[in-house]
């Protein structure tokens, strides 16, 4: 077996093991706590949002509209991609406001008068 | 069907990582890849599709629906249905034709729920997956995981849903099969169809606009589903619930999440509907039941975890 770390979840004082590997929020499943909330387990939906006080860690994929970059300075995760390298101290927050504006148009935008060729 | 829509034909989702999205959609869910393009988006369809695609998958930095597409019966009926969406009051974007592959040109407008939804009259007709188009067997054989028979719906969340259903049966022509109630009397979820079918869209009100609850995909039968569910079990995957039926359409049901958070379902069975029959209508004291028809109780992620 690999590496084990002990999370602490500060605001409940619940704490189970991770492994080197396994996700925050799926060691927290396995161990039948409900500290942090569960969602999609995909980084998408923001539910699992964490605050990481203190220890060593990375995070996988992360939708921006949950964690931006200033968010992620700021120690903030979504459990479902967080990986510890250390014993952490995590501080569950849950869904957030929108941190980012509506994703950027996915196809160019035409101009009104492109727009008045096309539709005739 | 009224006004010349004919059926869902595409939508485009953003995921977070390619590689894992096409081990899902591909490997799991048994959509086949039919083309991928010079902006890096992946195209897939279910064996049964005559077209091209319905599903198209982009790399992003969010994952969630970019939008969703209805086929119309020809270029004659989109210049109408332009016309007729500018009435409306959207505005309407002009997308030339290739801009997804072998597709022909679209016409993209927001609803007042906050989503994006195109129509076009032309793609490319393939055929379906495997089979001769003369004197077709029963079903092609090398399918994978739950093999999926078609992109059969998608469920929405956002807000102003009256306008919205104004939007889609006075201008593109549905039909509100199903709906949800409250004491008031106010339209909390709304199932709208252009066919036969129980639903084609449906939108649940949410305060923030513009959110994916998920897309579905058709299986024949509740085997195919238990079947599904144990595939979820064997890879791992992150379920919701099920699998179930739902008192809403009465589907037999499962509900999963892709790696990037967007929620999926496969479904099978639930009701009929035609045009001239009264909408069903269920009332938010029953919401448990209208939703999850054996739990009678709804669970908070189902409510909340959106993307
Ligand atoms: S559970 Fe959805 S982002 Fe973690
Ligand atoms: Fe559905």
């Amino acid at each position: 077996m690999g590496q084990r770390y002990r999370i602490t979840e500060t605001a409940s004082g619940a704490s189970f093991f991770c492994e080197e590997g396994q996700s925050v929020l799926q060691a927290m499943e396995s161990q039948h706590l409900g500290c942090v909330k569960v969602g999609c387990r995909g980084g998408g939906c923001g539910l699992c949002r964490v605050q990481v006080h203190s220890g060593r860690y990375e995070c996988g994929r992360m939708s921006i509209r949950h964690i931006n970059a200033q968010a992620r300075e700021l120690g903030q995760a979504l459990a479902c991609r967080l990986l510890p390298h250390s014993d952490l101290a995590i501080e569950f927050l849950g869904l957030a406001d929108s941190q980012e504006p509506a994703p950027a148009p996915v196809s160019p935008v035409m101009t009104q008068q492109q727009r008045q060729e096309v539709s005739k | 069907m009224k006004k010349g829509v004919l059926r869902p034909g595409h939508v485009q989702l953003r995921v977070l990582d390619m590689t894992r999205a096409l081990e899902h959609y591909v490997d799991l869910l048994g959509l086949i890849e039919m083309d991928r393009d010079d902006k890096g988006r992946v195209y897939l369809k279910g064996w049964t599709e005559t077209d091209k695609f319905s599903v198209v998958l982009r790399e992003a930095d969010e994952p969630g629906l970019d939008f969703m597409a209805f086929k119309v019966i020809d270029d004659a009926t989109l210049g109408r249905l332009t016309e007729d969406l500018v009435a409306f009051g959207c505005a309407v974007e002009s997308i030339p034709a290739g801009e997804l592959k072998d597709c022909g040109r679209r016409i993209r407008f927001q609803a007042p729920s906050g989503h994006r939804f195109e129509l076009y009259a032309e793609k490319k007709v393939t055929g379906k997956w495997g089979l001769a188009e003369v004197n077709p067997e029963a079903w092609p054989r090398g399918l994978k995981g739950m093999r999926a028979t078609r992109m059969d719906h998608a469920l929405l969340y956002g807000d102003e849903l009256p306008a919205t259903l104004r939007l889609f049966t006075e201008v593109l022509g549905f039909s509100l099969a199903e709906q949800v109630l409250d004491p008031e009397g106010n339209r909390i979820a709304q199932f709208l169809t252009l066919s036969m079918k129980a639903h084609d869209v449906a939108f649940i009100h949410h305060p923030e606009k513009g959110k994916l609850h998920h897309v579905s995909f058709f299986l024949d039968t509740w085997d195919d589903v238990l079947r599904a569910a144990d595939l979820i079990s064997m890879t791992n995957t992150s379920i919701d619930i099920g699998p179930t039926r739902h008192g809403l359409t009465h589907g037999k049901t499962i509900y999963f999440f892709d790696p990037s958070g967007n929620r999926n379902e496969v479904f099978c069975g639930g009701d009929y509907h035609y045009p001239d029959q009264p909408t069903v209508t269920w009332t938010t004291d029953q919401l448990g039941k209208a939703i999850f028809y054996h739990d009678r109780q709804l669970n908070e992620r189902f409510l909340t975890a959106l993307t």
